[in-house]
């Protein structure tokens, strides 16, 4: 069952439809609302929450339109307003935030990624870290345009604000991972 | 590309260690919550109220035609175009397209779905003004609430975002005028460059314009940067902020051809009714 016959069904009540849509983004969904939320319990919850909802408001939904932006703008949102409620502030003092030498240079390079496996783990934990000291928007527009891969105007539909706030958005989050992540430079 | 694609590649592997892919299986539960009947039973509800919606209209329009039947004038006016005509058409035709247009009527709604400005003023505790004067073209209007971070801003926590689209398809590129408004300073400012500020008094109250905007294709101004952004002042991009009886106020005008005067005759107009 291809994605447009799943909202078709699902539109004349055939629950089943909704595992498809599910097993479909489910994923996705959640990988982007932990980005967000930090919180992989909390991210099942609201990817849970917005697939019952777009069962309960699938009427509303225009069938020739595609279902992943219209799902994952209600994840994006609905993750945003939990970290707003929780106010959550990770330390970057976590115990296992590794230095990593190449990581100012990897978030400005063109070149590929480190190919060795513990370089790239540890640049891994080192990003994570770094990651949950942005703010909630700046993580999720980091989210949507390097995870979701979205276009810059895609973005910024997405958040609702001028394609110039998301060049200013990731540009903070940028300079803000560069300069949190800089004891660990050489 | 490729920086992007590291990133892509560094958030996948962060995403999927803290929610590995093999071990996300939501249909359990929410096949669960479905079948507990909480959401069927609110879907029955609003089928339950469309369906008698749909017969009350249906009930209303069979008594007015039964009522009208029995009108004299009505009828003897029926009478007369069935005796003239010898025979009444029916343009079965036009009539089946019409029942097959009602069938397949979705309903489009841009999600989230835009709010109305009594249910925007329910739920901030500010009061907010609106434009009552905009260019002629913006008449398609989005309306939202988002929640921000309320330890590091100040105010409720809550700005309303309100877009003026030209378009239906609300197209960025078609023209779009943000206004944005919170009770504290603005929750999400633009980055703009302190050296294009000019100026400005709204309603008595002092403001900042900015006209243009950043780019980041190296071809901007290279003595007005913030890293490998680069200051257009030729980009189709205004700002006007403001602040007023303690709410800050944004607006933003991206492809409009909008200048400082447009933007303060908007600002003036704002009125709360």
């Amino acid at each position: 069952m291809d994605e447009t016959e799943a909202v078709v069904r699902l539109k004349e009540g055939n629950i089943a439809a909704l595992r498809t849509l599910i097993e479909r983004h489910q994923v996705e969904a959640v990988q982007a609302a932990v980005l967000i939320t930090r919180d992989r319990a909390l991210a099942e919850d609201i990817v849970q929450s917005a697939f019952v909802r777009s069962y309960e408001r699938i009427h509303q939904f225009d069938a020739s339109r595609p279902f992943r932006p219209w799902f994952l703008r209600i994840v994006i949102n609905d993750a945003l307003k939990a970290v707003a409620k929780q106010q959550r502030h990770v330390s970057l003092d976590d115990p296992g935030n590794p230095s990593c030498p190449q990581l100012i240079e990897w978030l400005e390079a063109s070149s590929n990624g480190p190919e060795d496996d513990v370089q790239r783990r540890e640049l891994r934990d080192a990003i994570r870290a770094a990651l949950n000291a942005l703010s909630p928007r700046q993580r999720a527009a980091v989210v949507l345009r390097y995870y979701l891969n979205l276009s810059e105007r895609e973005t910024a539909r997405e958040m609702g604000c001028a394609p110039g706030t998301v060049k200013w958005h990731l540009h903070v989050a940028r300079d803000r991972l560069r300069s949190l992540l800089s004891p660990y430079a050489p | 590309m490729k920086e992007q694609d590291n990133r892509h590649w560094a958030l996948l592997e962060i995403a999927d260690r803290e929610a590995p892919s093999h071990t996300i299986d939501l249909w359990p539960r929410i096949e669960a919550r479905t079948a507990s009947g909480a959401s069927g039973r609110t879907r029955e509800r609003d089928l339950r109220v469309r369906r008698g919606r749909l017969a009350l209209g249906v009930t209303a329009a069979l008594l007015c035609a039964v009522l009208l039947a029995r009108v004299p004038g009505v009828r003897a006016f029926a009478d007369d175009v069935i005796q003239r005509m010898g025979i009444a058409f029916l343009d079965t035709e036009r009539h089946e397209d019409a029942a097959v247009q009602t069938a397949m009527e979705t309903i489009r709604v841009t999600p989230p779905p835009s709010l109305s400005i009594a249910e925007i003023r329910e739920q901030v505790s500010f009061p907010l003004l609106v434009p009552t004067w905009l260019p002629d073209d913006l008449t398609h209007t989005h309306r939202s609430i988002a929640e921000y971070d309320s330890e590091q801003w100040e105010g409720s926590g809550q700005k309303i975002t309100i877009a003026y689209y030209r378009t239906a398809q609300h197209d960025f590129e078609g023209g779009v005028l943000f206004l944005s408004a919170n009770d504290g300073p603005i929750s999400a400012p633009p980055l703009l460059a302190a050296s294009r500020e000019q100026p400005a008094v709204v309603n008595g109250q002092p403001g900042i314009y900015v006209h243009g905007g950043w780019r980041d294709d190296g071809r901007g101004d290279p003595n007005t940067r913030h890293g490998i952004l680069q200051w257009d002042d030729q980009a189709d991009d205004a700002y006007l902020t403001w602040t007023q009886d303690g709410v800050t106020y944004l607006l933003a005008a991206h492809n409009l051809g909008l200048d400082l005067e447009d933007l303060v005759r908007i600002a003036t107009s704002m009125t709360a009714g």
